[in-house]
């Protein structure tokens, strides 16, 4: 009890300090913002570095600088492939223009209506974006632009071909400076939250995220509609800028445009991206000087820089507080305390299959199989190479659907479920193929698995406000406390992708209790692994089953092992279980020996 | 020597994975280099194969071959017009043309090509088109697996007929020396001490075979020469046999604490 109160304290302490240095944080954002503004806006009124031309190129910068950070959160944070972003660029620019120009409406309002707009054409294509992915999503989308574009082309209200002249040049240096400052802050907090940690998941591998139980569908329209509004916006800001736009303007080459600055800024950089923006908008502008050649410096340079900087200028880094010395607590690994545990209470988990088959074409891998793992059970699932072992696992994740046959787990069917939703119940999974996050930090990997009982909203995360803080403080302190039970929490801020093998298979345990399981499923959790090693697995597995009081169901070839591991042993050969029963036994079964262990090994 | 490494450093940026390494093998013999996991071992064979490059050393390699050639002379052979090339200064696609080999850690088959057409990029650089098909039945018949699935997606195999598939394909390219990480990775016991008499019976055949294992015992049971890798230094070597008597590579690699 004592503990625990100390513990309170603690971690009261910790919040309040850290709200401290998020006040600051928030103060210096704000006062940085207010001091460029005023520099900009000074120096220009002096007339001196910035002439009108100058303040000019400088709107475009911002304009381009929401286009690319809006589509960053798209392409270059999500991983979804969208060359559709001047269809969202269009829509906003043909509504706020509507808006202003038609209705008499002010400024702010046509704006917000603008992006809403095109908020709701990111839905729709975010729907394509759940079947599609890479090439066939970026061809979908591409497609998604050119129907916007041809629509407006034929819709006379607002002039069709002709275009919409005399829209009024509502677009100042401030709205837009205003307006991209938001789209960044918000954007980046969106980011460095619970959500930008699934939208991440999704980049490195989706697969690993839905079992880690994020809800690919979900936050993949999310990214969309988030991502499009802010197109809709900057389409907002450029249609009251050059006050006459017509559809050829948010053609197919807009939306490279956009893709150039991000690919140039580097795919999941927001700081990268602002600067691509000003190097996009202002090359071309300083090369006037050699007239017809212009254009072809320009390619020749942003090819040069592609050519040196390949993950473009900034990669995924950021500049950002870390650099000012405001580093985010939340951010980077650190020593914590306190004592954490997952959601571990509740009926007692079972898990059974009823005659459960699987077919890939003609070929039956599973056939009828049937299980029931009671509680707290350390079951072993061997057989032959092929005998269906993983795809046992992938039916029971929901990664593969059930040709026949259903799977219950503490009392509900489970069948037809997705994999996330199979998670959020408590299955958690380890890979043969080890799935981690590979490019992302040890902590994060473990991080985007945690979740609460009442997660914070997304208003929560972008406003920095309610139970963001607090909640990002302790997936932080739980994280890392998970860490330290796998023997990771000296390496948690390295990439996970350059841990040596035996620590990437730890990381992925970790990673999967993360989620709080009550059923662990491992697959292979040896492979690779010498003997000693193998030895402080067998201990280490022991003790997170006794300790998280969970059921494990355990793929392994490595029978000693297994031997020593298992309570129970359920061995399958092309596709059908041929025995269930104790290690003893088995190793005696004479199916089991021709089939799987060899004479030698009894 | 077929191969002999001298003095060999990797760095992984700031890294330092391998700290002057030096070992050799000898033209149809079967050398194991056993270590933990991090000790270095893949990136022994990453660099012999040319897929890294040393910051620093020398690999000698003793070639039969006149380079443009295919893979046709005898494996082994010590005969006809030899020479020596420094690894170091080539690329890895002419590696594959001088008679090395990697069958990768994780397999690495192509996951949307034909089990056929995995084996048959095996032997991309070969124009013997006899010998060729004489080899896929070599394949067929070590992992008669393989033939019963040869027009299945690659991708679509299990764990352990992925590795099978590898290592098929590795053969394929008719080698001088092999070098095998984690061929035992993920197999059933059954194939484990299969695929150590296929790796007996390769070498029967005069191919030399660099062996990265997990599985020490099979390993050293199987090599005739062995090196133990510590932290990107070789920490032990000698006969496979006096290693596995050896109480440290016991205690450390073989699980008889």
């Amino acid at each position: 009890m004592v503990s625990e109160a100390k513990a309170t304290v603690a971690k009261s302490i910790g919040t309040r300090a850290t709200d401290g240095k998020q006040l600051t944080r928030g103060a210096v954002a704000l006062g940085g913002l207010a001091a460029g503004y005023f520099l900009v806006v000074g120096l220009h009124r002096a007339g001196v570095l910035i002439s009108d031309y100058y303040l000019q190129i400088l709107i475009w910068v911002g304009i381009n600088t929401i286009m690319g950070v809006s589509l960053n959160l798209i392409n270059g944070f999500t991983g979804q492939f969208s060359l559709g972003h001047a269809g969202f660029m269009a829509i906003g620019a043909y509504v706020a223009a509507y808006m202003t120009k038609i209705l008499g409406a002010p400024f702010a309002p046509a704006l917000l209506v603008g992006g809403t707009a095109a908020a709701l054409g990111g839905l729709v294509v975010g729907i394509p974006a759940l079947r599609l992915a890479g090439d066939y999503l970026a061809i979908a989308t591409l497609g998604f632009g050119e129907i916007i574009r041809v629509i407006i082309l034929n819709l006379d209200v607002v002039g069709g071909p002709r275009g919409l002249p005399g829209i009024p040049a509502h677009t100042t240096f401030l709205w837009v400076y205003a307006m991209a400052a938001a789209t960044v802050v918000i954007v980046r907090n969106l980011i460095w939250s619970r959500q930008g940690r699934a939208l991440v998941a999704i980049r490195e591998d989706e697969t690993a995220a839905e079992t880690m139980g994020v809800d690919t569908t979900r936050y993949k329209i999310m990214a969309f509609v988030v991502g499009a509004f802010f197109a809709g916006v900057a389409g907002g800001l450029y249609a009251h800028k050059i006050t006459f736009i017509d559809p050829s303007q948010f053609d197919f080459m807009k939306s490279i445009e956009a893709l150039v600055i991000i690919v140039l800024g580097g795919l999941g950089s927001i700081t990268g991206t602002v600067l691509a923006a000003f190097v996009v908008t202002f090359l071309p502008e300083a090369l006037r000087a050699f007239a017809d050649y212009r254009m072809i410096i320009y390619s020749l340079m942003l090819i040069l820089m592609m050519l040196y900087r390949p993950r473009g200028l900034m990669g995924t880094a950021e500049f950002g507080f870390r650099q000012l010395g405001l580093g985010d607590a939340r951010s980077s690994a650190r020593d914590v305390g306190g004592q954490a545990m997952g959601r571990n209470d509740g009926p007692p988990p079972v898990l059974e299959t009823r005659g459960v088959c699987m077919d890939f074409g003609g070929l039956r891998a599973v056939s009828d199989f049937c299980m029931t793992l009671r509680q707290g059970e350390l079951v072993g699932l061997i057989g032959p190479n092929g005998a269906g072992k993983t795809t046992v696992f992938n039916v029971l994740t929901g990664l593969s659907e059930a040709t026949c046959g259903s799977v219950h787990f503490m009392g509900n069917d489970i069948t037809r479920k997705r994999p996330s939703e199979i998670n959020d119940m408590g299955i958690a999974r380890t890979f043969q193929n080890i799935r981690l996050f590979s490019n992302l930090t040890v902590l994060d990997n473990v991080r985007i698995a945690f979740r609460g009982e009442r997660p914070y909203s997304m208003t929560e995360a972008v406003l920095r406000a309610g139970r963001y803080s607090s909640q990002e403080e302790e997936i932080c302190r739980k994280s890392m406390e998970f860490l330290r039970l796998f023997g990771l929490d000296d390496r948690a801020s390295e990439i996970a992708g350059k841990l040596p093998y035996g620590a990437q298979r730890r990381l992925e345990m970790a990673r999967a209790l993360a989620t709080g399981p009550k059923l662990l499923l491992l697959d292979e959790p040896a492979a690779g692994m010498n003997p000693q090693e193998t030895h402080e697995l067998l201990e280490l597995i022991r003790w997170i089953h006794e300790r998280f009081d969970l059921t494990v169901l355990l793929i392994e070839h490595d029978m000693n092992l297994v031997m020593k591991l298992c309570q129970r042993i359920i061995v399958l050969d092309y596709g059908n279980t041929i025995a269930d029963d104790a290690p003893a036994d088995i190793v005696k079964n004479r199916r089991v020996i021709d089939a799987y262990l060899g004479e030698e090994a009894v | 020597m077929l191969l002999e490494v001298e003095n060999l450093h990797v760095h992984y940026g700031a890294i330092h994975a391998l700290k002057g390494v030096s070992f050799s093998i000898d033209f149809g013999e079967i050398v194991t280099l056993i270590g933990a996991n991090g000790a270095g071992k893949s990136t022994v064979l990453r660099t012999i194969s040319g897929l890294i490059r040393p910051t620093d050393g020398s690999m000698t390699y003793q070639t039969a071959l006149t380079g443009s050639s295919t893979g046709t002379s005898g494996a082994g052979s010590t005969g006809g017009a030899e020479r020596q090339v420094n690894l170091c200064s080539l690329p890895a696609h002419r590696l594959v043309d001088l008679g090395i080999s990697q069958v990768p850690e994780g397999r690495r088959i192509f996951p949307n090509l034909t089990v056929m057409d995995n084996l048959e990029l095996g032997a991309y650089c070969r124009r013997d088109k006899a010998e060729v098909a004489r080899d896929f039945q070599m394949v067929f018949d070590l992992f008669p697996r393989l033939k019963e699935r040869r027009a299945q997606a690659a991708g679509t195999l299990s764990g352990g007929e992925q590795q099978m598939l590898a290592m098929g394909r590795g053969l394929m390219s008719r080698p001088d020396l092999l070098l095998l990480d984690e061929p035992s990775m993920g197999l059933a016991p059954l194939l484990v001490r299969e695929i150590f008499e296929v790796i007996a019976r390769i070498n029967q055949s005069g191919t030399a075979i660099l062996l990265v294992e997990q599985n020490a015992s099979m390993a050293l049971a199987v090599a005739s020469r062995a090196y133990v890798l510590e932290t990107g230094s070789i920490a032990l070597q000698g006969s496979a046999a006096e290693l596995a008597k050896d109480p440290r590579v016991q205690a450390a690699y073989l699980g008889s604490a």
